[in-house]
């Protein structure tokens, strides 16, 4: 009977559950992301429904209105491609447990002073997509919020592009499953994925070239 | 350790990306980019005197913060097709003002209307002001509903020196209009 730990380590290490993080963050966020670019006034305009910044000075919510697009772009594409996995997917992380319960507070902030239902509560919250239905869009994010987890924790690189720019040679002499890059380690053990590796460190270019030859 | 390093320092990457990225776009955008000081939303100071308009209809305090006396007055749909229905209606007279983004001016708008977004005002004031400093009444009017950019419009008048009795916020806006079936054109101009 395999322990759980065992199986935990086998999910961190396989390739379909982040291919399918990166996929659905990575799509999502540059979409959402793109649409903001789009029409940044109406993203300030948003923003600023949310009373979470200060009108006066400007500066904040300009800023987050300029930048906080691009940020999703940039994450999403980083995340598509596989490069700066687990900063990618912590940036997108750290965005969805602040627009969520911002989202929630407002929802409720509606229905505490118009008595509408909860579940019939609908607006433009500024992700990207229009007017949702809050409760789909909250069970949405939380399922974002779960893919971001999976995608910050695994060890995988799987059809990653990480994993091209930089590899490290194994015992078996093919390339470690995460591609991560040697810093000057010799333990033999690859801090990523646990595989035991070459005692001496390969650089990156002699290990492409022998791969190639 | 190593890895949680390794992954802030991505994280700070991704966030220098995006953040240079976004200060380029905005500075090369031309129409539709923010000015990154500009209070868009900051409200006027109220009137050190009490200033009640004609219609004692100026707003009160909300929660959100507005002053509490707005200087600009109100005014309903049906007045509005009164202006407009009059036979000895000068337009001259009355000015429009759209409030609103191009996309919606020109989907329609009432006819005569100068445009005048809150958010690209360096590109209209000037040309507003030359007309609105001479009428007898500014309509002022956006979306209807939720849009406030037809107040903020109002504060940017008064501000500029156009008188505050004759500076109007049209309520409802253009959702009302619609409802009253009143005419409209479409198009830039």
């Amino acid at each position: 009977m395999r322990s759980s730990s065992s199986l935990f380590n086998r999910f961190q290490t396989a390739g379909v559950p982040l291919l399918a993080a990166r996929l659905v963050l990575g799509g999502m966020f540059i979409y959402m992301g793109m649409n903001k670019i789009a029409d940044p006034v109406s993203f300030l305009k948003q923003i600023h429904l949310y009373n979470i910044l200060p009108e006066s000075p400007g500066i904040l919510l300009n800023s987050v209105a300029i930048v906080l697009p691009w940020l999703e772009v940039v994450a999403g594409a980083a995340l598509l491609w596989g490069l700066f996995v687990r900063g990618a997917s912590l940036t997108i992380l750290l965005m969805l447990l602040v627009f969520t319960p911002a989202i929630l507070l407002r929802a409720l902030a509606i229905q505490n002073a118009d008595g509408v239902p909860f579940s019939e509560i609908a607006f433009d919250c500024g992700c990207g997509g229009g007017a949702v239905v809050i409760w789909k869009k909250l069970l949405e994010n939380g399922g974002l919020i779960l893919l971001s987890f999976v995608a910050l924790i695994s060890r995988s690189r799987f059809l990653c592009l990480e994993k091209l720019i930089s590899g490290r040679r194994t015992t078996q002499g093919s390339l470690c499953s995460c591609g991560c890059s040697l810093s000057g380690d010799t333990s033999g053990t690859c801090p990523e994925c646990g595989i035991a590796t070459d005692a001496s460190p390969v650089s990156s270019v002699s290990s492409s070239a022998k791969e190639l030859a | 350790m190593r890895v949680i390093r390794k992954t802030i320092i991505e994280m700070l990457v991704v966030a220098a990306v995006g953040l240079t990225l976004g200060v380029v776009a905005n500075a090369v955008r031309g129409s539709g980019s923010l000015q990154w000081n500009k209070s868009y939303f900051a409200s006027t100071p109220a009137p050190s005197a009490d200033v009640e308009s004609p219609a004692g209809s100026n707003e009160t305090a909300s929660d959100t913060g507005q002053p509490a006396k707005q200087p600009y007055q109100k005014i309903t749909v049906d007045e509005v097709v009164d202006i407009v229905g009059d036979p000895d209606y000068d337009r001259g007279q009355f000015v429009f003002v759209d409030a609103r983004n191009k996309k919606s001016f020109a989907e329609g708008h009432i006819n005569g209307a100068m445009r005048c977004y809150h958010y690209e005002l360096d590109s209209c004031i000037e040309g507003l002001l030359e007309v609105a400093l001479g009428a007898e009444k500014v309509i002022v009017y956006c979306n209807g509903g939720e849009c406030d950019d037809s107040k903020y419009m109002c504060q940017e008048l008064i501000q500029r020196g156009v008188p505050e009795q004759a500076v109007y916020l049209f309520e409802g806006g253009w959702e009302k209009w619609l409802e009253e079936e009143m005419p409209y054109v479409e198009g830039d101009e």
